[in-house]
């Protein structure tokens, strides 16, 4: 099929050829994107019907391809629901539906659904590391707050940020911070984040250290919490204990 | 970690930054001390100048409690130590905006003093009473005080002494959030 042919089509009623020959040109490998453009500029409907109606076609090709044509679609169809469906049907593609999601929509809420369905144990990766700056750390507040952990560890790793790691202490999460602290600092050694999390604490810092010791990630990592358990003799002890196990 | 003196959070997103807490015991004597210093500098500026004032009135308290024969003894050598702190160590503010308190107890009674405060409470059993509220004289402004400041006698200890920091409203928090809201961790 071309995008000629889309033109001499009767449409709704000739939809079923449609279909048909896309699926034929991505049974071969050939890129649909040309016809779906002719056929948004002819009928917007009947690529939304096309691309996420009932009969949706499934596959990353066809998911990869309806996403060069998002506008057209997001004009026909609610946003959540559009990307809700193409989650469904993009297969392998899932994670480039989820990452255009999180580009155009950063504050809506439908977004946080659409990264737990996609991403599952990492929710909130993909949506806070692509949503601008701005709204970081809501963003991670609201995560935190639905109970995400892995995704903000590695989101606050991916973007050498210490907002996921505050969010979580936020949240009442020591365990869940500590891990998100000690990634960070495996990358940002220096990091300020051990300061900011006794921020909001407490004065009591030893419990905390405690926990940034069980949950380090690695050498390196426990020689930094060094810093901080040089006046408290019992932390200092648990950290050198662990760094003498091989950490 | 003691937690017999309470200083309440302050609001924002950095409720404890600056805070310090902690606690010099001798046989006869001892001492439990709360404190905040260079909070307004943020957390990151905040944290160094609490470590710094937290091991500097230990090395100086620690040592005084362990002969002090009474309370007084040890708010004397307390006061004594704040002065000796070099300005420089307490954050860009240089201490003028410590806030500290303090609880002093030995087997006559309790001293409470303190410097920066809007309003201080002591529980004795379970309920929270005001020991200093309005325009009682252990109230004032925040800072190292020039003078050695005067403590309120208690003829028994307090179990826990909380107030709250000068420049925010003395209102006891309701009493299932005192303890949280003050930093103390389960």
């Amino acid at each position: 099929m071309t995008p000629d042919d889309i033109a001499k089509l009767e449409l709704p009623r000739d939809l079923p050829r449609v279909r048909a020959g896309l699926a034929e040109m991505l049974a071969v490998g050939q890129d649909p994107t040309p016809v779906l453009s002719a056929l948004a500029e002819r009928n917007t409907l009947a690529l939304a019907d096309v691309v996420v109606g009932p009969r949706g076609i499934q596959g990353p090709g066809m998911g990869r391809a309806a996403l060069r044509l998002i506008e057209p679609l997001e004009s026909v169809v609610s946003p959540s629901a559009l990307y809700r469906r193409l989650i469904q049907l993009a297969g392998d593609a899932k994670g480039d539906v989820l990452r255009l999601a999180a580009r155009r929509h950063p504050a809506e809420r439908w977004v946080m659904q659409l990264s737990a369905i996609a991403e599952g144990e990492q929710a909130g990766l993909t949506h806070i590391t692509h949503a601008p700056p701005e709204l970081l750390e809501a963003l991670c507040s609201a995560y935190a707050r639905a109970g995400a952990v892995d995704g903000l560890v590695a989101a606050g790793k991916v973007l050498r940020e210490a907002a996921p790691t505050l969010a979580l202490m936020r949240a009442g999460n020591l365990r869940a911070g500590a891990r998100a602290a000690g990634a960070l600092l495996s990358v940002a050694a220096q990091a300020p984040i051990v300061e900011r999390m006794a921020a909001i604490w407490g004065p009591d810092l030893e419990p905390m250290l405690d926990v940034l010791i069980e949950e380090a990630p690695n050498a390196d990592v426990l020689a930094r919490l060094g810093d901080y358990t040089a006046a408290l003799p019992g932390a200092e002890a648990r950290r050198a204990a662990r760094l003498a196990g091989g950490a | 970690m003691s937690s017999r003196a309470l200083l309440l959070a302050s609001p924002g997103p950095f409720p404890f930054a600056g805070h310090l807490r902690l606690e010099a015991r001798g046989e006869h004597a001892w001492l439990a001390i709360a404190a905040s210093v260079a909070a307004g500098a943020g957390p990151d500026a905040a944290f160094a100048p609490a470590r710094a004032l937290e091991s500097h009135l230990h090395s100086q308290l620690d040592p005084i409690a362990v002969h002090a024969s009474d309370r007084n003894t040890l708010l004397r050598g307390l006061w004594a130590a704040l002065a000796s702190v070099p300005a420089e160590a307490l954050g860009p503010g240089g201490g003028a905006d410590l806030s500290l308190l303090a609880l002093a107890s030995d087997r006559r009674g309790a001293g409470v003093a303190g410097v920066g405060l809007s309003g201080v409470w002591g529980m004795y059993v379970s309920a929270w009473e005001p020991l200093a509220l309005g325009g009682h004289p252990m109230l004032g402004p925040t800072g190292r005080p020039t003078q050695t400041p005067g403590a309120l006698r208690l003829t028994a200890s307090p179990r826990r002494v909380l107030a709250s920091i000068a420049g925010q409203t003395a209102v006891l928090p309701p009493v299932d959030e005192i303890l949280a809201r003050a930093g103390v961790r389960a």
